[in-house]
């Protein structure tokens, strides 16, 4: 299907290996998000673009953003994804109550549990994916979110293949990733997952790190500095140091005040340090915090929301002007 | 097909081993199969092969292409072996190509023909897609390009890329299924020697116990005469391990995927415990059982974890002496029965051992306050 089945419109965003720009389907009209790689000779078709598409031609989910089609020239690659309206971040950055960022509960616990449901449906199908953060975190106006850019997924659960540790985006980069852990699984994108609850709830990054040790630093600053008692093992991590400055683990309600005890509890679960210690996504989405999803009759009527839409958006537009 | 985990520890035992020249010779004999060759017909050679186009000057690589392509090419095994050499591509990623020459095979339209080099550029196709997707870290197609030794040129591998791309529309993802179906003739004669080895090990642990049982029976019929006799050593080998495979069977999978239990091996306890069961004569007589559990807990240390078990040696003299003092303490007549049971209900799974143990602490100190007290000193 050549590319000019798809008319480019205006420029979305540009990555560090692709420019997304977005199109719309000449024939049915369907909006898209077309994301163009640049293919350098030297390299050919890059190894992430590769796990990308193989891994989410798979992926058919409900809060997995959809592949729709791949077009494959000599020096340029084009991924045609569903069009989303915004990202976590932008979302983020445009609301909250003095636009602080911070978001209101009821929509951190909506948008909380749809990003649960897209990790639970990647892990059980045996994908990492490895770069979770708000910037990664497509939303629509249909107050749906969804999990985008599979560029650092990888599958696992096969005895083939060689993990780095230089992956995840620094700030949600769980800390047995930090000290050179190579032998991770799913508890990496429950680390981040766990980072990006917390973010929703304040508008702010929970650990903005600016290079491997200080990232750790941060990390250690709340949730207390580990050692052979706490963490059995943690010493033998290649990057390990035993002249860490200690701290002593901080109450989390300092650093997310009036946040609800049920909430507070799930990002316990999920910023354990040690991987093995941090709940699963199946776990997560049981927690009793997201009752009113997972057993709504025996639970209070969940108040009448959707992320951006129409008249919730005119609300949100007056407040701001 | 669920694959046991028989299969997935041959598995693991196969990709730690080092490239070898029979996977070298499968791999060339499986791209064979691929795809079927038509000779270049002689009147092809009439017509000079027109210079390719050349080379971008981006490029770096100095391939000279136009000798290349009329060159008759080096023989697929050779330029396998080449690239493995230049490469260092280790046995994972190799022989997960096979997985996709496989499943190529079975795309590709049979009656498709290909040139020469056809084999030779779907091979190193499918090793590329299996570097680039396997490993986080892999060859750049320049690099490939110049491990084929001029052969092709960099825009060829990256059009090699694209098609085989095409052709396996992307369809990447190896299951473990998939690399137990391709590697079986590998796997085959691992999962034997696995079970072998395991068998021959519970063997020698029957056996072992049956030589302590014969000096137990040489004592009762001659006085135990301090004559400096070099009783034989007894070692009792480590339940499981017999040979360097079988400990990491036992080893707890590294990732703790949901998939893959914690504490995966191969013979669990449980089934292993069946496996002997089924050999043994249960008594129903449990004093007896107890003891003998007792006796198998303290001498052979069945508690520690199988992996980390280092067999303490059998000082015999003493602990022969404290043998035969505790069976004195027993009515004499069922020792030899005694020790019959010994070696089955011993071996029943670490659990009932424990709590026997602390049900028991008290009948069993006493005893062996009695030992002290006669100022034997247990060693």
């Amino acid at each position: 299907m050549s590319s000019s089945q798809f008319q480019q419109l205006e420029k979305l965003g540009e990555g560090t290996y692709a420019t997304v720009y977005k199109g719309r389907n000449r024939g049915t009209g369907q909006l898209v998000a077309m994301k163009e790689i640049s293919l350098d000779s030297e390299e050919g078709t890059p190894s992430t673009a590769i796990r990308e598409i193989s891994l989410m031609k798979e992926l058919k989910h409900e809060n997995v953003v959809t592949l729709y089609d791949v077009i494959h020239t000599e020096n340029k690659l084009t991924l045609v994804f569903e069009y989303m309206d915004q990202d976590l971040k932008q979302y983020m950055d445009s609301s909250g109550y003095n636009n602080s960022g911070a978001l209101d509960p009821q929509i951190v616990k909506s948008l909380m549990f749809q990003l649960l449901r897209g990790i639970m449906f990647c892990h059980d199908n045996r994908v990492l994916h490895r770069d979770l953060k708000p910037q990664n975190l497509l939303l629509n106006n249909k107050g749906e979110l969804k999990l985008g850019d599979f560029g650092l997924a990888r599958a696992f659960g096969i005895p083939v293949n060689t993990f780095s540790n230089e992956v995840v985006t620094l700030w949600y980069r769980a800390p047995d990733v930090l000290m050179g852990s190579r032998n991770y699984s799913t508890s990496i994108d429950m680390w981040s997952a766990g980072c990006i609850l917390a973010e929703m709830f304040t508008g702010k990054p929970l650990f903005p790190g600016n290079s491997n040790d200080d990232q750790l630093l941060k990390i250690f600053r709340i949730m207390g500095t580990p050692n052979e008692r706490t963490w059995p093992g943690v010493s033998q991590y290649p990057n390990f140091k035993n002249n860490f400055n200690v701290f002593i683990p901080q109450d989390l309600r300092s650093i997310i005040p009036g946040i609800d005890p049920l909430a507070l509890n799930l990002l316990q679960g999920l910023l354990q340090m040690r991987p093995e210690a941090r709940i699963s996504a199946r776990q997560a989405l049981q927690h009793p915090w997201f009752n009113e999803f997972t057993n709504p009759l025996n639970s209070q009527p969940i108040p009448t929301h959707s992320v951006g839409s129409q008249q919730q958006q005119q609300q949100q537009a007056q407040a701001q002007f | 097909m669920v694959y046991s985990s028989l299969e997935k520890a041959s598995l693991k035992v196969f990709l730690r081993k080092p490239v070898a020249q029979d996977m070298v010779s499968y791999l060339a004999a499986t791209t064979d199969s691929v795809i079927k060759i038509k000779p270049s017909s002689p009147n092809l050679e009439q017509y000079p092969t027109p210079p390719s186009t050349p080379m971008d000057n981006k490029s770096t690589t100095n391939n000279n292409n136009n000798s290349n392509s009329s060159k008759q090419p080096v023989a697929l095994t050779l330029f396998i072996e080449r690239l493995i050499s230049y490469s260092n591509v280790q046995t994972p990623t190799l022989m997960s190509t096979l997985v996709y020459l496989i499943r190529l095979r079975s795309i590709l339209p049979s009656n498709s023909y290909g040139i020469e080099s056809t084999r030779h550029r779907l091979f190193l196709g499918c090793l590329i897609l299996a570097a680039k997707n396997l490993n986080d870290s892999s060859p750049l197609n320049k690099h490939w390009a110049k491990y084929t030794d001029g052969a092709l040129s960099i825009k060829e591998v990256n059009t090699i890329e694209r098609e085989l791309l095409g052709y396996l529309n992307w369809d990447l993802r190896i299951s473990n299924t998939d690399l137990i179906n391709c590697l079986s003739p590998f796997l085959q004669p691992i999962k034997e020697k696995l079970k072998k080895d395991h068998e021959l090990s519970l063997l020698r642990k029957q056996q072992s116990v049956q030589s302590l049982q014969s000096l137990q029976s040489y004592n009762n019929y001659n006085t135990p005469i301090n004559n400096g006799v070099q009783h034989s050593r007894v070692t009792v080998t480590p339940s499981y391990s017999s040979n360097g495979s079988i400990p990491e069977l036992m080893k707890s999978s590294a990732s703790n995927s949901t998939l893959a239990s914690n504490t995966s091996s191969v013979v669990t306890p449980s089934n292993s415990s069946h496996f002997l069961n089924a050999s043994a004569n249960n008594t129903t007589d449990t004093t007896i059982k107890e003891e003998s559990e007792y006796i198998t807990n303290y001498y052979f240390k069945k508690n520690q974890p199988t992996n980390t078990f280092k067999p303490k040696p059998l000082r015999l003299r003493s602990s022969y002496d404290n043998l035969s003092n505790i069976t004195n303490n027993i009515n004499h007549n069922t020792s030899d029965d005694f020790f019959k049971k010994f070696s089955e209900e011993g071996k029943e799974n670490n659990k009932s051992n424990n709590n026997y143990q602390s049900q028991k602490t008290g009948l069993i100190k006493e005893k062996f306050s009695l030992l002290t007290r006669a100022g034997r000193v247990i060693a």
